[in-house]
């Protein structure tokens, strides 16, 4: 396919050319198109936006492909967000049937639902509530980790990480890390097969990392 | 095949983030298997976020954010 056609508001170009087969060479030429952009005070592309243009984004424009757009911050964030509530949305489809809402028994004798899959508690889950609008409105299942630094000389923290990318690349799941909060510290958010409505956490404000990382371990292999 | 991630670099994002007295978000996109970072900075109101690529290239992109925000607030 060819790459570079320049089209009235940008290039166009195929999702799998861009980012799978050729990753280098389209963050490359992003970059460039970035400079060109700032160089040119280009506007934004969206209908009715008169910002300039801050950013380059590929919009889909029919079924693997995509064009880039000049878009300014508001309408680049816009657009991230409807692809990645598209894209949760068919993934809640598939998924959803497998989880539900079921009654355990606390150890005070007390009963509570927790979010199941399959019929089991997801391990490690201690509550379920509601995500806020930072999830662009669609509710996830979202186990929450604190990473605790050990040392930095210690590289094992690092070696957990990279088998749970592992596993979430395996198991096609989306992950976070946020070094975020009042103070600053790391937490580990999988985007795990979402359900619409609930949203459940772990917190683990006083649990190890490597326990922690077992969970999130633990939670992806039981996904099918 | 899965790639090796230099999850390490991550450790100097987070030096400069604490240094600039901002936050971050390093995600990994299932549907695609790229990475992007986005910083916010509420000192001055910016919102960065790198494009999707591979880890090395968005960490790269950060740092140099993150250089020019140390720079700028130096200035």
């Amino acid at each position: 396919m060819e790459k570079d056609r320049r089209c009235k508001n940008g290039y166009e170009i195929s999702l799998e050319d861009l980012c799978r087969t050729e990753p280098k060479w389209a963050a490359d030429h992003i970059r460039q198109l970035e400079r060109e952009t700032k160089e040119n005070n280009m506007y934004c592309a969206a209908n009715g936006c008169t910002n300039l243009a801050k950013y380059k984004n590929m919009i889909k424009i029919g079924e693997g492909n995509y064009m880039l757009f000049d878009l300014c911050e508001k309408c680049n964030k816009l657009n991230w967000e409807m692809e990645i509530k598209q894209e949760r949305e068919k993934k809640m489809s598939e998924i959803n049937t497998r989880l539900s809402l079921e009654e355990y028994e606390l150890t005070s004798g007390a009963k509570a639902k927790f979010l199941a899959l399959d019929g089991e508690r997801i391990p490690g889950q201690t509550s379920i509530g509601f995500k806020g609008p930072n999830m662009h409105g669609v509710m996830s299942v979202t186990p929450t980790f604190e990473v605790r630094e050990k040392d930095s000389t210690n590289n094992e923290p690092w070696e957990r990480l990279q088998k749970l990318y592992e596993l979430a690349e395996k198991k096609q799941v989306s992950f976070s890390m946020i070094y975020g909060g009042m103070p600053n510290k790391w937490q580990f958010t999988m985007n795990m097969p979402q359900v619409r409505t609930s949203c459940a956490s772990y917190r683990s404000e006083e649990e190890l990392f490597d326990e922690t990382l077992e969970r999130a371990e633990g939670t992806l292999r039981r996904l099918r | 095949m899965t790639n090796k991630i230099h999850w390490q670099d991550l450790g100097e994002v987070k030096r400069k983030a604490d240094e600039a007295s901002v936050s971050f978000e390093l995600t990994y996109s299932e549907s695609d298997g790229s990475f992007y970072i986005s910083i916010d900075s509420a000192a001055d109101d910016e919102n960065y976020i790198s494009h999707e690529g591979s880890f090395d290239l968005v960490v790269e992109d950060a740092i140099k954010w993150l250089d020019g925000l140390l720079k700028h607030k130096e200035v």
